[in-house]
């Protein structure tokens, strides 16, 4: 990410945001979408508060290790004292009884209401950052309580909003998508950015989900022989051992023998998750190119080493963009989330750059179907057979 | 009382608001009787083109406020009891400023919203012959640029930017112009991602210009896959030279001509320097004497594909650079020397086997380019990327090269390391390098005023600061 930013490489959002917003008293809740910003402003903000008030004392409190990790980067590349404390909102409202006069948060949307509280005690000014519609848990890992609802963010803390609007890392056709699944959602793009590479939606439906596997399976071989990366990408572990079990079928190899992982023993079947490192010996055992990553199983730098394609949740996606993403068993039935069921299908939806397959057999998810206008509807079954050639258009004159 | 319309950036509107009153050129106005029509509408669109330009749609408002007339002035002193209506620019602007304004302002309706396409063109326009001006500059090209831009046709560079902005992909456009769908195309077919695979993409742009849905199953194809089965990386040049004496594609070859220009070399040329440009955030990365050397070789036809590299990325792009290989007068310290000088004074990170190589070295903070100021080591014998930190003063007087930095600031955060954490930490910083042990040692012990000893703990080798000198 890059971090270092001058005012004539600003959105006209972010310009206001530092020369303007910051300035005044309050707290403030910037909102904005994956991509709009939101962490680069939260850091330049802290740089210029330290610039007006260099003895002030601040700290940046973040939702994850990989967060503060990320934060740290930003903090050195712009060369903020190394002292400035970043922490995640457990240290922050359990290890600390300091008070600081800023305090800055990133990823407000999956706090609980009692880290929220925490920070209106324990600083003076707060600036949190977070966007509702990316609220995927419902509760905090930690002490289990219910994740704020984001409507209250605002009243919580006393923040005024700062809405971010312009979104730099999706394209359009994607923006174009999130927008007719949330119309409330006022985002688009960078205006005249029109050299990124536009993702391709592919709408394709399957004839039978034999045919849907098979298919995906081919198109990402295909990929990730060239270099890309790949993920397929599905809702829950059942439809991922789903997906699986079509897989090894179609390859003649004979279905994996679920083993819970070693600590889900002994619960009932129903609520076993699957040892995943046990799955993923048994792809390579049997010399197929994929892999479980989430959860502690897997890894991305292995699997694109090995050129393997990578299975995972909506859930594990979060946060990581691949070349090529594949949603396989999006017909009607599909069971997502009984909560945030759109937050967790449009997760998914924004993970890839360059090619995103959207597959089924049957009748289209609801969802799809609001934004199938955006997408480039293909027939499996006529690619298939074009690829066996006897339906190869030769008719070229050069 | 007269009536007067005028744009007024959003932030002059802050501080109009803020003050009570601002001015505005009369030059910069519209009057009319205070009801809008059609024809103050086209109006506006000359009013935009003598100001300043805009990216965003709502960087801008148009006021509408009455004033005394009075023909002496040039400029109109305004207060802000005078304004009747604020118009934003479209819907989208309407919505965006809505939330960011006093709540109390209304916002009209954005009425000239229709014009606003041309008003954006204008700007595209001047946005295009700046991009394709300053890489003529940056690139030192003597020839004219005219011609070429009137052979490719500057309706159709617009034409190819109008898809792209209006999502249109290039295998949807329907009796297309090769140059428009050249610029709409992006690559989402799984070609090889070596030089060759340009080639294909070259070929598709073609198919899709004769309204086919792909090109595979076509002489060229079957001559691309034949010969990325023989040699998949095979080099740019070779390769053309190679397809020029190829019979099976001699109709693509005559087809793919114009008066000027070798269409088939300017699309893959074009789109690997896009391809380049696109992995690096900041043009000043490139090392651009290279490119020049490299480019060189294809004459006018990579002065075309430069055309088209211009109009996609605009001068967005290219200014930052271009005012620094032009010495703006308002910079703090005359930088102009900094390219022309690059080659002899700089070290450089060694180009890799690829024929149109961009540098992109690994950020430490700040990079500056420093001059060599040793001898590049034995081990590695290539030159070494000099990247010190501004604020860094420890390490600047040390004089450390890029391997020594990310060593000695290891070393100083973790006290001390392994050797062969040491070699994995430079292959993570600098791509492609690879060090064994020995390598780090003779980089350690290359380093100005052995700061840094080695060690032996246990079965590894550890680097620590020379406990004397701490």
């Amino acid at each position: 990410m890059p971090w270092m930013i001058r005012e004539d490489q600003l959105d006209p959002d972010q310009r206001e945001f530092i020369n303007s917003e910051t300035k005044k008293t309050g707290n403030i809740w910037v909102q904005g979408f994956a991509g709009s910003g939101k962490s680069v402003l939260l850091i330049h903000s802290l740089k210029e508060t330290l610039k007006k008030e260099p003895n002030a004392s601040v700290a940046i409190v973040v939702y994850t290790q990989s967060l503060i990790e990320m934060f740290k980067t930003g903090l050195k590349e712009l060369n903020i004292k190394s002292t400035v404390p970043v922490m995640t909102y457990y240290d922050f409202v359990d290890k600390t009884s300091q008070k600081y006069d800023y305090v800055f948060c990133d990823e407000v949307q999956d706090l609980p209401a009692k880290a929220l509280y925490a920070l209106k005690t324990k600083a003076r000014k707060v600036i949190v950052a977070g966007d509702s519609h990316q609220s995927i848990y419902d509760t905090d890992p930690k002490w289990f309580e219910n994740v704020i609802d984001p409507d209250q963010v605002g009243e919580i803390i006393n923040a005024r909003p700062f809405v971010l609007n312009i979104i730099h890392r999706l394209t359009r056709s994607i923006i174009s998508a999130v927008q007719k699944l949330f119309p409330s959602m006022n985002i688009w793009g960078a205006k005249r950015d029109l050299t990124k590479q536009d993702v391709n939606i592919r709408l394709c439906e399957a004839s039978n989900e034999n045919e849907e596997v098979k298919y995906i399976y081919q198109e990402a071989m295909k990929a990730t022989a060239i270099g890309d990366t790949c993920a397929i990408l599905l809702p829950t572990h059942k439809t991922i051992l789903k997906f699986v079990s079509i897989l090894l079928t179609l390859n003649n190899k004979p279905d994996w023998k679920f083993k819970p992982v070693r600590w889900d023993e002994d619960k009932p079947r129903e609520k076993q998750r699957p040892d995943y490192d046990s799955l993923n010996n048994y792809f390579r055992s049997n010399s197929l190119k994929i892999q479980y990553v989430g959860n502690n199983h897997g890894s991305f730098s292995g699997a694109e080493s090995n050129k393997d394609v990578i299975i995972m949740t909506y859930h594990s996606s979060k946060g990581i963009d691949f070349d090529n993403v594949f949603m396989p068993f999006l017909n009607n039935s599909l069971y997502i989330s009984p909560r945030k069921e759109k937050t967790l299908f449009m997760v998914a939806l924004t993970r890839s750059r360059k090619n995103l397959y959207l597959t089924y057999f049957g009748y289209t998810h609801d969802l799809v179907d609001e934004f199938k206008s955006e997408c480039t509807e293909i027939q499996i079954s006529e690619i298939i057979d074009q690829r066996s050639s006897s339906k190869r258009n030769t008719n070229f004159d050069f | 009382m007269v009536n007067f319309l005028a744009p007024i950036l959003r932030l002059q509107f802050n501080l109009f608001y803020r003050y009570g009153y601002t001015y505005i050129p009369i030059s910069q106005t519209i009057k009319f009787d205070g009801t809008i029509t059609d024809d103050q509408k086209a109006k506006i669109v000359e009013v935009f083109k003598i100001v300043s330009p805009f990216e965003y749609d709502d960087e801008y408002f148009i006021i509408h406020f009455e004033k005394d007339d009075d023909n002496n002035q040039s400029n109109l002193h305004i207060e802000i009891q005078d304004l009747i209506s604020v118009f934003p620019l479209s819907k989208q602007a309407k919505i965006s400023i809505e939330s960011k304004i006093d709540s109390r302002i209304k916002l009209e309706d954005p009425i000239f919203e229709t014009h606003l396409p041309e008003i954006e063109n204008n700007i595209l326009s001047y946005e295009i012959n700046r991009a394709i001006d300053s890489l003529w500059y940056l690139f030192k090209i003597k020839d004219e640029k005219d011609d070429l831009i009137k052979a490719i046709g500057i309706e159709n560079i617009i034409k190819g930017l109008e898809y792209r902005k209006n999502g249109i992909k290039a295998f949807k456009i329907i009796d297309g112009n090769f140059w428009s769908i050249l610029l709409a195309y992006d690559r989402y077919d799984y070609f090889p991602n070596t030089p060759i695979g340009y080639f294909y993409d070259a070929g598709q742009v073609f198919g899709f210009s004769k309204n086919a849905p792909t090109f595979e199953g076509s002489k060229l194809h079957a001559f691309l896959q034949k010969t990325y089965s023989e040699k998949s990386d095979i080099k740019t040049s070779s390769f053309i030279d190679l397809l020029e004496s190829e019979q099976s594609v001699e109709e693509y070859i005559s087809q793919s001509k114009s008066d000027k220009l070798r269409l088939y070399v300017v699309a893959p040329l074009f789109l690997m320097l896009k391809e380049e440009l696109r992995k690096i955030d900041d043009f000043k990365k490139i090392d651009i004497e290279k490119y020049i050397e490299n480019l060189h070789k294809y004459g006018i036809d990579a002065n075309a594909a430069l055309i088209l590299l211009g109009a996609f990325f605009g001068y967005k792009k290219f200014y930052d650079l271009y005012y620094e290989q032009l010495g703006l007068r308002i910079f703090n310290r005359p930088v102009k020397q900094s390219l022309s000088t690059f080659k002899e004074d700089t070290v450089k990170i060694k180009i890799e086997e690829k024929e149109l190589p961009i540098e992109v070295p690994k950020k430490i903070g700040k990079e500056i380019q420093l001059p060599i100021n040793h001898e590049p080591l034995d081990t590695t014998k290539e030159v070494i990327p000099v990247v010190v930190t501004d604020d860094d003063e420890e390490s600047k007087k040390m004089k450390l090269n890029a391997y020594q930095k990310i060593i000695f600031d290891e070393i100083k955060e973790k006290t001390e390391c392994k050797l062969s954490d040491l070699s994995k930490l430079i292959a993570s910083k600098i791509k492609g390098k690879k060090f064994n042990n020995e390598n780090i040692r003779k980089i350690i012990s290359e380093m100005p005023g052995s700061v840094i000893e080695i060690f032996r703990d246990k079965n590894s080798e550890k680097a620590r600061i020379r406990i004397d000198k701490t």
